[in-house]
């Protein structure tokens, strides 16, 4: 057997690099194998880091037949007696990483030995290696495995998912072994693809029970493309709520014909469960008449099912969306009132401004915070003119508000008109300007403030040259915080 | 259809808002957290691994009248005893506890679960609960490999779970400030960008000691390889522990890139795609690990000039962030901007765990969803499989493959050890 393994790494080095290349990293793999045999830790982990980077280095794009050199030349070291179980696990995991079908052999004989560490790695080195040659060995071991090693060897043929590999698992999940199968239809779901699908429908038609029609059932959904009476069925007999609702989300994600008939279904649910899913189903796929049916039903909504209808409004157009919010927030639901102020700062027009101000007033905290925010990002020059009407009308509880908001949103023009009530007769107005430009100020503003304290006396200048000072460190250049520490 | 208790909230929650005026006190939390609810109304929750990570998180769902912990597992009976122990103190109630995950998550009356595993165990688990219905809040890095974030984004969409990653970060106003600057082009076009990360130790190869009886360590390794036991790989420690071993995370690119990348990911606005070129230090001489967007934009790890955890540098101006609230511009001015409304504004969550029990309740998906965990997650890991092959990688982001490089590319996914060697 060792001649023949010998043979085989002699053939395998002159098919792919040559005797020329043969055992070029061989030395120094056995120098590293040996060093993770010494007892000082250090070295064993400097072993397994030169180990990496040799391996690395050797299949790095640019060297030619890298692959072909480096898998030579640890098999070789693999099958040398000299080299300790402990480092041909880490030989055995690079393999797993740079393997090619040259190591097939010899991994399977390590696979089915009975070591138990160096068979699990061989057998995750051999998972990984593309072509036919390896999934025939694995194909072959199974029935020389206990039932352990055949579920793990179900997983790797589910991580491979050629051709073969998915027919084998098939086979296995049709046969009697319960847990076997059961395995057996996880490993096809793992494995994706119309062959898997097939099989799956197959095993789900023929009307599978227990714990493999859960796992059937559920290694569907992993698959692509289902067939729309399928995930009907799997909606309305679904062994379990997640596989139900798995299921009503993609029939009505697809927008096929069976789309309507499930949201109305969902729709219609007293749980209250199915009805979101159907709700965020319908506002995130590309249906439109789905959309549309949730637009439509909105108004009718409990508030419960309104919140999620308001929580998913961003594949809507924009002038839909400021209706529902502007409806949902004429409910008088604090929470629902929140969600609408939160749309309406995203899809808002100048029909939500006076909502939105008219919100900023309310005296709980959570709204004006909510309102405040949307009154900052609103898309509307709407909201700009009223505020600066607002600074100009003379109404002091007004000019007040829209200074509260300047803190927020950016008004063009605004800032020489705050400017303005600071320079002006009104003391209170004057000090709510300044607190205005504590949040907003920049260095332009401080100049002018600079310029302004020159012209008044008192506490209005005191109160100039606090926020000067209180900002200049925060937003002035070098320069302008020399002038103000010299005041 | 059989009822799953986490919708009935949105009723009760709803009904309780309309009779009683509380006020809400955090404005993220939109539907009614933080008032009393009902016990019928609570979201239940089972948390997964009791490590250092999950001590927050426990606290936090204990704490919360619209929370009921109603599970906890973890392989250390010690840890778990701890746990349940603490859960019993703060609400008078102890939870079941659990060994294993899958009796966890295969309970119909678990709404949601919070996985705080190292991060070998993150898909897995996740996966699992996600198949069973529940929503998922799942530490970062959100996966150990990229084949991984690509069989949970696909798990996602196929049972329309909500799941929230922990890269807090995102629900940090000055990460928001800084992303939002950078992202309405306030610094004009960003063609540098630091990130500090820190350095662990090297992973090390430990002597074998004894297994503690309390400790199920062929279930704490999982899908990782077999090594022989030694306290320091299993113990949970932010400057080493196990975070220090490739075969349980990504090191410092996993632990915290999974932070910085994230938020950097988040003011380029590529929560869709991604670097193309992942450089690794030495490399021909680099002195800093760096990767590279399409429009040439760098990210260079641990390079900054200001001391900050993240620095943006563009054509007009930088802008800096660390946590605590630190934030800087330059110029200073751009520190008081206040954003047009025509500016893009980021997704605004003020606690990352609260935006997470919204969304379960909204059916929204929250902040750092599944797709940006696995973005984030995939430029770790990249930058990961750089260092360890001290190689440049390739990356099409469109495509989510290495280019170029077969045997990097075997590096999207790692073997699995038996008996845990299907995903999911």
């Amino acid at each position: 057997m060792k001649s023949i393994f010998k043979i085989t790494l002699t053939v395998a080095s002159m098919a792919f690099g040559g005797l020329a290349i043969a055992g070029e990293y061989r030395g120094e793999l056995l120098s590293i194998s040996a060093r993770f045999d010494d007892p000082n830790p250090e070295i064993q982990y400097e072993a397994r880091r030169s180990l990496e980077l040799l391996v690395a280095e050797a299949t790095a794009p640019e060297v030619e037949r890298g692959q072909a050199k480096v898998n030579g030349d640890l098999l070789y070291c693999l099958r040398n007696r000299k080299v300790s179980r402990e480092a041909k696990k880490y030989l055995l995991r690079q393999l797993a990483l740079v393997g090619s079908s040259q190591a097939v052999g010899p991994l399977n004989k390590l696979f089915l030995s009975d070591d138990p560490l160096l068979s699990e790695n061989a057998r995750k080195a051999l998972e990984s290696i593309e072509g036919s040659k390896a999934g025939a060995a694995l194909r072959r071991a199974f029935g020389k495995l206990d039932e352990s090693g055949k579920k793990d060897l179900l997983r790797s043929m589910a991580k491979r998912s050629d051709s073969l590999s998915v027919a084998f698992v098939g086979k296995q999940m049709e046969g009697d072994n319960a847990s076997l199968a059961v395995e057996a239809a996880v490993a096809l779901g793992r494995a994706g693809g119309d062959q898997a699908l097939q099989l799956l429908t197959g095993a789900y038609q023929d009307g599978v029970s227990g714990e493999l029609a859960s796992a059937v059932e559920r290694s569907l959904l992993e698959c692509g493309n289902l067939d729309t009476s399928l995930l009907q069925s799997l909606f309305e007999g679904g062994s379990t709520v997640s596989i139900r609702r798995a299921a009503l989300s993609r029939l009505i994600g697809r927008g096929s014909e069976a789309s309507g008939p499930s949201l109305e279904a969902a729709l219609a649910d007293e749980d209250a469960n199915a009805r979101a899913i159907g709700i965020r189903a319908a506002l995130t796929s590309g249906d439109a008449e789905a959309r549309d049916l949730i637009v439509e039903r909105s108004t009718e909504m409990p508030d419960e099912d309104l919140a999620i209808v308001l929580s998913g409004l961003d594949n809507i157009d924009p002038a839909v969306a400021e209706r529902i919010a502007i409806r949902a927030f004429d409910r008088g639901n604090e929470i629902l009132m929140g969600l609408a102020l939160e749309e309406l700062g995203r899809s808002g027009s100048a029909l939500s401004v006076d909502l939105l101000l008219s919100a900023y007033g309310k005296k709980e905290k959570a709204l004006r915070t909510k309102a405040a925010s949307s009154i900052a990002q609103l898309n509307s020059d709407e909201m700009d003119r009223r505020l600066v009407s607002m600074l100009e009308s003379g109404d002091a509880d007004k000019a007040a508000t829209a200074l509260e908001l300047l803190a927020y949103r950016a008004v063009p023009g605004a800032k020489d008109l705050i400017i303005g009530l600071v320079a002006g007769d009104d003391p209170d107005m004057a000090k709510a300007a300044l607190r205005t430009l504590t949040s907003i100020g920049s260095e332009s503003d401080l100049e002018r403030l600079l310029a302004l304290s020159e012209q008044k006396e008192g506490e209005p200048r005191r109160l100039i040259l606090a926020v000067i000072k209180r900002l200049a460190p925060i937003v002035g250049s070098d320069s302008l915080q020399a002038r103000v520490e010299a005041l | 259809m059989k009822t799953l208790s986490r919708r009935s909230l949105i009723k009760q929650s709803l009904k309780a808002a309309a009779a009683v005026s509380a006020p809400m006190v955090l404005p993220a939390s939109v539907l009614g957290l933080g008032s009393k609810t009902g016990p019928n109304s609570r979201i239940t929750m089972g948390l997964v691994g009791h490590g250092k990570i999950m001590n927050g998180h426990r606290k936090y769902h204990l704490g919360r009248d619209s929370v009921e912990v109603l599970a906890m597992c973890d392989v250390d009976s010690r840890k778990l005893k701890s746990a349940l122990e603490e859960a019993q103190e703060m609400t008078g109630k102890t939870p079941d506890g659990y060994e294993y995950y899958e009796e966890l998550c295969a309970r119909s009356d678990i709404d949601a679960v919070v996985v705080g595993t190292p991060d070998h165990w993150h898909a897995q688990i996740s996966i699992e609960a996600m198949k069973n219905g529940k929503d998922v809040y799942v530490e970062k890095p959100m996966t150990l490999t990229i084949e991984e974030g690509k069989v949970m984004r696909a798990v996602l969409n196929r049972y329309g779970n909500v799941l929230q990653v922990g890269s807090q970060q995102r629900s940090n106003g000055s990460f928001r400030k800084a992303a939002e600057l950078v992202r309405n082009g306030y610094i004009g076009e960003v063609h540098t960008i630091g990130a500090r990360l820190g350095n662990f130790p090297p992973p090390t190869q430990y002597p074998e000691e004894a297994i503690p009886p309390e400790l199920n360590y062929d279930r704490w390794l999982g899908p990782a390889p077999w090594e022989p036991y030694n306290f320091e790989r299993i113990k949970g420690d932010y400057g080493g522990g196990w975070r220090r071993f490739w075969d349980y995370g990504s090191r410092k690119n996993g632990d915290w890139g999974a932070h910085h990348y994230d938020i950097i990911q988040w003011a380029l606005g590529k929560d869709d795609s991604g670097p193309v070129e992942f450089v690794p230090k030495g490399y021909e001489g680099v002195e800093h690990q760096y990767y590279v967007y399409e429009n040439g934009t760098k990210v260079l790890r641990g390079w900054s000039d200001s001391g900050f955890m993240i620095h943006f540098i563009g054509t007009e101006g930088e802008v800096m962030v660390s946590r605590g609230d630190k934030f800087e511009t330059r110029s200073r001015s751009l520190k008081n901007v206040v954003l047009k409304s025509s500016d893009t504004r980021l997704y605004e969550s003020t606690d990352h765990r609260a935006d997470w029990l919204d969304a379960i309740r909204t059916r929204k998906q929250p902040i750092c969803n599944v797709n940006v965990g696995h973005r984030t997650a995939t430029i770790c890991h990249l930058s990961g499989i750089a260092e360890r092959l001290e190689r440049p990688i390739r990356w099409d982001p469109v495509e989510e493959e290495i280019v170029g490089d077969a045997q990097a590319a075997r590096w999207m996914s790692r073997p699995r050890r038996a008996p845990y060697g299907q995903l999911g």
